[in-house]
């Protein structure tokens, strides 16, 4: 990793304006009626995203962090639906905004890049008309994008003159795509893997949106790419002026580019510290286990202890904290009493635990 | 590409040998012979030997074949055993028939099934998916033939709208000969639309749940522009294929339509002279389907390097 590089500038960024938070996640809940009864996928999560900050997501699998993110985007799948709580952009709810409304901001004010870049391409357009399609939606740069239009464009391949086309070979020169030129007029299937990852984050870029949101970015690459990608989204994120939502399993890209880091687990936000509080001072049951049963560079020789038993399904879970079942702590308490956020360390980290928090107040 | 094409037609044409050759020896496999079926059980030893010494049945099966080859290499296809007319007039003149009735059952197939398998894939689990899935698996589980039946009896004999028997050719009015074939073009078409509307339908689904389709939602595109300009091209690839497969459906579904509908085409060609071992014409009928065959998959292989661009022939992508 190189080391030249300015260091996260938090505290500029968000005194440069109003003031409020970039994005207000209230008690969301968003649940998925299946034949064998209601998945509750994200419960009650309250998370905030400061401009100009990474925030990590942290989770298992089935945690509820891509449905999160979705949920974010107005994109969850059928049959889906947020049930309850509050999205704020910005000061503006999303949730009260039409479905042309929020078209319009996807993509151009909020975007986001997914975690599988091989299929997340569209394999029968080219790159540069992939990431030219978002900037005609979302720029004025005087293109029509009727559908006559696009099946014409389609048909006849996009002008290589226009505006949208010379800003997408910008944006893949942005992300460091050698001889963009021409290369934005190949097939995803002509691209690595890496380079696709870097096609998406010029596409999720190119409208300059002020929220990126990262699903799994990192996970289906190689390892050596992982580290150039992560590098660049942490540059492109002062580029661009872009907060960044970063969605991950993997402890190691937290503690690499985030600022902050929420902890989830079934569907709840279990922990919420700055990056460095968290791997210096976990406190939650989970977030202890997680870092427990994480390989460590530096100490290698360490046994390292999972976490028993497996992330419940998210059907109906008929006891208060979400990780009873599995925490080494838990006390009968713990299964019938929601545990609320208590102060557990310096800088605004909290835990959810019955069992942590100042003295008086725990189990 | 252009290598790759010269290719397959060398290929081809290495399948209608093999073809012929096949359909060379198991015609005469069969028991029985054009002269036993012409002159009938009671001949005498003599009238038979003069008459297969006239259709040269007398040499032998090497000389025969090699008669046979030669006279394919220079496209002369002989006589009809029966008559004594050139095969080549005898296909000429029941081809334009097949052909009609091929052309309307895949230009209503398709026309009908491919906006059909759209709507149904993208109103999932509506009353117009339901409609179309019903009509779909009645053409499905119906034969061509039956199909045509009922077809003559609603629209022919009931409605009394349509002809029900025989063929006009294009020359007397387009009109007359387009009525003579809609019946049994939709006969055939039914059953092929069917299978390519299911095709189209259960892959423009799949597509639709495609990683790729959530990136143009997530990008602010409207669901028009997804659906025509994401998803359809994508979701043509298999579709084509099967079309082009289940052409055989079509030759298959008018050899036996064409007898309901009393139309001398090559179906009833190829059954009349197979029951007559009329051994020149049914050669040929079969050679000439299995060559349609043949070449609509050449030019199902070279449509996909319209549709998909990750499919490139020859050495020409770098």
């Amino acid at each position: 990793m190189s080391s030249d590089r300015a260091s996260p500038s938090t505290n500029e960024s968000s005194d440069s304006t109003t003031g409020s938070s970039l994005l207000e996640v209230k008690s969301l809940k968003t649940q998925f009626p299946t034949s064998r009864g209601t998945v509750t996928a994200v419960d009650g999560v309250d998370l905030t995203v400061e401009r100009g900050e990474i925030l990590g997501l942290v989770g298992e699998s089935g945690s509820g962090k891509s449905v999160f993110a979705q949920s974010i985007m107005g994109i969850v799948d059928d049959p889906g639906r947020i049930v309850d709580g509050d999205i704020q952009l910005a000061g503006e709810s999303l949730l009260d905004k039409s479905a042309g409304d929020l078209e319009a901001l996807r993509g151009g004010q909020l975007s986001m890049i997914f975690q599988d870049p091989m299929n997340s391409l569209n394999p029968t357009l080219t790159v540069g008309e992939q990431i030219a399609e978002t900037v005609r939606l979302h720029q004025d740069v005087g293109e029509s994008v009727s559908l006559p239009a696009e099946l014409k464009r389609k048909l006849l391949g996009a002008t290589k003159n226009s505006e949208a086309w010379r800003r997408a070979i910008e944006m893949l020169e942005a992300v460091e795509i050698p001889e963009a030129e021409s290369r934005a007029g190949d097939y995803p299937h002509e691209f690595s893997g890496g380079m696709r990852q870097r096609a998406m984050i010029a596409m999720a870029l190119s409208c300059e949106p002020d929220l990126l949101i990262a699903d799994e970015p990192t996970t289906a690459l190689d390892v050596t790419v992982q580290a150039q990608i992560l590098d660049e989204l942490r540059d492109l994120k002062d580029t661009f002026d872009t907060s960044i939502l970063l969605i991950t399993h993997d402890l190691a890209v937290v503690s690499e580019v985030c600022d902050r880091v929420a902890v989830m687990y079934a569907g709840e936000i279990v922990e919420r510290a700055s990056a460095r509080e968290l791997f210096s001072n976990p406190q939650h049951p989970y977030t202890q286990g997680l870092i427990a049963s994480t390989p460590r560079l530096d100490a290698p020789d360490d046994e390292l202890t999972p976490i028993q038993g497996n992330v419940p399904d998210l059907i109906d879970i008929p006891y208060a904290c979400h990780f009873a079942p599995r925490c080494p702590e838990a006390e009968r308490e713990c299964f019938e009493v929601d545990p609320d956020f208590r102060e557990v360390g310096e800088g605004d980290h909290e835990a959810a635990c019955l069992r942590r928090g100042p003295e008086e107040r725990r189990l | 590409m252009r290598q790759y094409i010269l290719k397959r037609v060398a290929h081809a044409v290495f399948i209608m040998w093999l073809v012929a050759t096949t359909v060379f020896f198991g015609l005469r496999a069969i028991p029985g012979g054009p002269v036993a079926t012409m002159l009938g059980q009671e001949a005498t030893p003599a009238a038979k030997r003069a008459l297969r010494e006239q259709l040269g049945l007398d040499q032998p099966w090497y000389v025969q074949y090699v008669d046979w080859m030669v006279d394919l290499a220079t496209f002369n296809f002989g006589q009809s055993l029966t008559n004594n007319q050139a095969v080549s007039d005898l296909v000429m003149q029941a081809a334009p028939r097949t052909l009609s009735i091929g052309i309307v059952a895949v230009v209503v197939g398709l026309s009908v099934a491919v906006p059909a398998g759209i709507v149904s894939a993208t109103r999932k689990r509506e009353p117009v998916d339901y409609v179309a899935t019903v009509v779909a698996f009645l053409g499905l589980s119906m034969p061509a033939f039956f199909v045509g039946i009922l077809l003559a009896l609603v629209f022919g004999v009931w409605l009394d709208l349509l002809p029900v028997f025989g063929y006009v050719p294009i020359s007397e009015g387009l009109v007359p000969w387009f009525e003579s074939i809609l019946l049994p073009g939709l006969a055939v078409g039914l059953p092929y639309g069917a299978v390519v509307m299911r095709m189209m339908r259960s892959s423009l689904l799949e597509v639709l749940d495609e990683p790729y389709m959530k990136t143009a939602l997530a990008k602010g595109v409207n669901s028009r522009v997804r659906l025509y300009k994401h998803a359809l091209q994508n979701a043509l690839i298999p579709v084509v294929t099967v079309a082009g497969i289940q052409l055989a459906l079509v030759l298959v579904g008018s050899v036996t339509v064409e007898l309901v509908f009393g139309i001398q085409g090559l179906g009833r060609l190829l059954v009349d002279s197979m029951l007559d071992r009329n051994y020149p014409v049914t050669q040929v009928v079969i050679l000439l389907v299995s060559a349609v065959l043949v070449f609509t998959n050449l030019a199902v292989d070279l449509a996909y390097t319209a549709i998909d661009p990750r499919i490139r022939y020859g050495s020409e992508s770098a």
